[in-house]
């Protein structure tokens, strides 16, 4: 029967389409970029606390708005020193806070420093650092704010915040845009006039107006019992992920409708019916599987909302809290004219941090579309 | 087509009415009202906090606040008055919603002048040099978010001294000689908010003008105009343009909640006079009225700018027709 015996049905290289979506995603460059730059991002905010030089509350009324000072390999007299060291700096105008470089002071970089304790994820107790330098230079990647506290250590522990908001919100919108999607898709009548009249409400009032109006709600009704009419900072993150989401899952929930609609008539929902699956193994096994790709690619793509969103909301000033720190927050602290124009740092290392991560997300959403959706072309 | 607006225009108004009950319910459930300032002054006497709360028409539940105030606006058009400014709603804000108008409208411009020809350029020279560069531009409008933007423009306006650093206009503009001057005040001033605003949609409008130019450019109508001998610019410009444009008039119904939102960060980054700016100072003093006025008036904005898009679908496509 078989003419060529060597060659087996075994030898047949058989890709499923998740392998194929991901050979094409590695041939995109930009799409491995993003995803390398995001997986930096969250590693570091992960291990926030080990490495960021100092406490990002604390403030140090010596150094107030002390401008960036990288590390250097390079001394005064153009000599190589193997050990990177930042020069010292002195106050030279207390009223304007002007400060000049201190050539006679060198303060070599030391890595695994001893620090104040601290607490790694809550729990683990710690008493060492990534890197410092010894009192009493300052390492001020990012600059410091009016107060002395490190910006650097802020822009880490405000990415805490601000990049897990945005994952947190887009699993809990997709989840509930999955939900009533396929509910209202999939059972028709009544489901569907009910959520559709919801979605079209949430989609008809201008997002920014809405997301005020619930958030000074749930400030004093709380979410399902936490909160209240004393809300704490932490609270107020879980608050305005809820409020995101709330908001959020109305686009995608029509979308998701949209897909459930034309796959329902399609041949196998109709022999797995005929088979005796219940309704719920259809949704879960059969329908909502082949929206995974649309899910998956509209998700990168709308994590960057949730991080503006939480951003526009900090700036505002009715987002997250201080003493807690977001990439907003530092943003609502860099908004004077003053701060703008004596210390641009404040504004400058916020937006940037931004501006990557949504760049990041964008090109790999980007890729992802190009990679899952054989149909797109660009 | 008129039936169409009639019918629109019928269908939103259990919208609007719904989003009116759903605002005065939250601001109704949130800490403190408008006297909350004075309540916790000890000078203050409560009889004269019963009469102010009285006189307010706070003393009622809010669903009666509500349904009076509902049939205010639908009886006598009145949106009720500002507790702080003590001048009726509509004059307030009447003012503002031109002013944001006026910013969405410039920036809206802004973004399709640049955006058509921009995406018509990289679609025809499609991966040559302009199409990449076209994609990187687009790109990076699309990836900064519109505060950063504000913000930046804040810091370039600050630094280099050549545009204003906000606000509508100068502090001399009531002296300024002549209405030509004071349009060129204001001109002035909008500049920077009509660039920021307008970049998002910049970017979103040249990719979409591109793909769609590229789809239509392979259409069998294309290749037989080539055929019997049109020159390619006329190909492009007059056969398969238009139609390259539908989907974009669609967005543009869809890019309006994003640009009343957007215009609402930027109001208030830079100062800009307009709706957005006085409904978070508005709900910041509780307000309600105002801010259930202004909430309002964005959604009927809205509403209003997606019956635009519906209407100059049809104007464009013969083909559509709506019954």
């Amino acid at each position: 029967m078989n003419e060529n015996p060597e060659i087996g049905l075994e030898d047949f290289a058989v890709s499923s389409p998740g392998a194929m979506a991901w050979r094409r995603l590695k041939l995109n460059r930009a799409a491995l970029v993003g995803a390398a730059v995001l997986a930096a991002l969250y590693m570091t905010a992960l291990f926030g606390s080990f490495i960021s030089p100092y406490d990002p509350a604390a403030r140090d009324y010596g150094a107030p708005n002390h401008p960036p000072t990288l590390p250097r390999f390079v001394d005064e007299y153009g000599k190589f020193r193997m050990r990177p060291f930042v020069y010292g700096m002195k106050m030279t105008d207390p009223v304007s806070q002007r400060w000049e470089y201190d050539f006679s002071r060198k303060y070599p970089l030391r890595f695994f420093v001893p620090s104040e304790p601290y607490k790694m994820w809550w729990v683990i107790p710690m008493r060492t650092r990534l890197t410092g330098v010894d009192l009493p230079g300052v390492l001020a990647l990012f600059g410091r704010d009016s107060v002395g506290k490190d910006v650097f250590s802020r822009v880490i522990e405000g990415g805490k915040i601000s990049l897990s908001i945005g994952l947190v919100g887009i699993t809990v919108s997709l989840l509930i845009g999955m939900l009533m999607g396929s509910l209202a898709g999939y059972f028709g009548g009544w489901w569907d006039v009910a959520i559709m009249r919801v979605v079209e409400f949430l989609l008809s009032i201008p997002s920014l107006y809405l997301i005020i109006a619930l958030r000074a709600y749930f400030q004093t009704q709380g979410v399902f019992g936490i909160g209240g009419s004393q809300v704490n900072s932490s609270q107020m993150y879980l608050i305005i992920v809820v409020i995101l989401s709330l908001i959020g899952w109305a686009g995608q929930a029509r979308v998701i409708r949209g897909m459930v609609l034309a796959i329902k008539e399609t041949d196998f929902v109709m022999a797995e019916r005929a088979l005796g699956a219940s309704t719920l193994r259809i949704i879960t096994r059969h329908i909502l599987p082949n929206t995974m790709s649309y899910v998956i690619i509209s998700a990168t793509i709308a994590v960057p909302g949730y991080i503006l969103g939480e951003v526009a909301l900090s700036y505002l000033g009715v987002g997250i809290q201080e003493p807690q720190v977001s990439w907003g927050i530092m943003l609502e602290d860099a908004q004077s004219l003053s701060a703008i124009s004596n210390s641009p740092w404040l504004l400058f290392a916020p937006a940037s941090l931004i501006f990557i991560t949504v760049f990041a997300f964008n090109f790999l959403g980007d890729g992802l579309r190009d990679a899952l959706d054989p149909k797109h072309r660009r | 087509m008129l039936r169409l607006v009639l019918r629109r225009l019928l269908e939103s108004v259990p919208l609007l009415i719904a989003i009116s009950l759903v605002t005065f319910f939250l601001l109704f459930h949130t800490p403190g009202d408008f006297l909350a300032a004075l309540r916790l002054d000890p000078k203050i006497s409560t009889e004269f906090l019963n009469r102010e709360t009285e006189r307010l028409g706070l003393n009622h539940p809010w669903h009666i606040v509500w349904l009076r105030w509902l049939w205010g606006v639908v009886r006598h058009g009145d949106l009720g008055h500002s507790f702080t400014y003590k001048i009726p709603v509509a004059s307030l804000i009447g003012a503002r919603v031109c002013n944001t108008f006026l910013l969405a409208l410039t920036s809206t411009l802004f973004a399709w002048a640049i955006a058509v020809p921009l995406g018509i350029i990289a679609a025809v020279r499609q991966n040559k040099l302009a199409d990449r560069i076209a994609s990187a531009v687009a790109f990076l409008g699309l990836s900064i978010p519109a505060v950063l933007l504000a913000l930046v423009a804040v810091y370039f306006a600050a630094v280099t001294g050549a545009f204003p650093t906000g606000g509508m206009r100068s502090d001399t503009y009531f002296m300024l000689p002549s209405a030509w001057e004071r349009m060129k005040d204001i001109g002035r001033h909008l500049i920077l908010p009509t660039f920021v605003l307008g970049m998002g949609g910049l970017a979103i409008y040249t990719r979409q003008m591109r793909s769609n130019l590229l789809e239509t450019l392979q259409a069998d109508y294309v290749r037989t105009a080539l055929a019997k001998g049109v020159s390619y610019r006329a190909a492009v410009m007059r056969h398969a343009l238009r139609n390259a444009l539908n989907p974009m008039i669609t967005l543009f119904g869809f890019a309006f909640s994003d640009l009343l939102s957007g215009a609402f960060l930027v109001e208030n980054v830079m100062a800009w006079p307009g709706l957005g700016r006085t409904t978070i100072e508005a709900y910041m003093s509780k307000d309600l009225f105002v801010v259930a006025a202004s909430v309002l008036m964005a959604s009927v904005m809205l509403i209003l700018g997606n019956l635009l898009a519906d209407i100059l679908l049809a104007l464009n496509d013969p083909r559509i027709r709506y019954e």
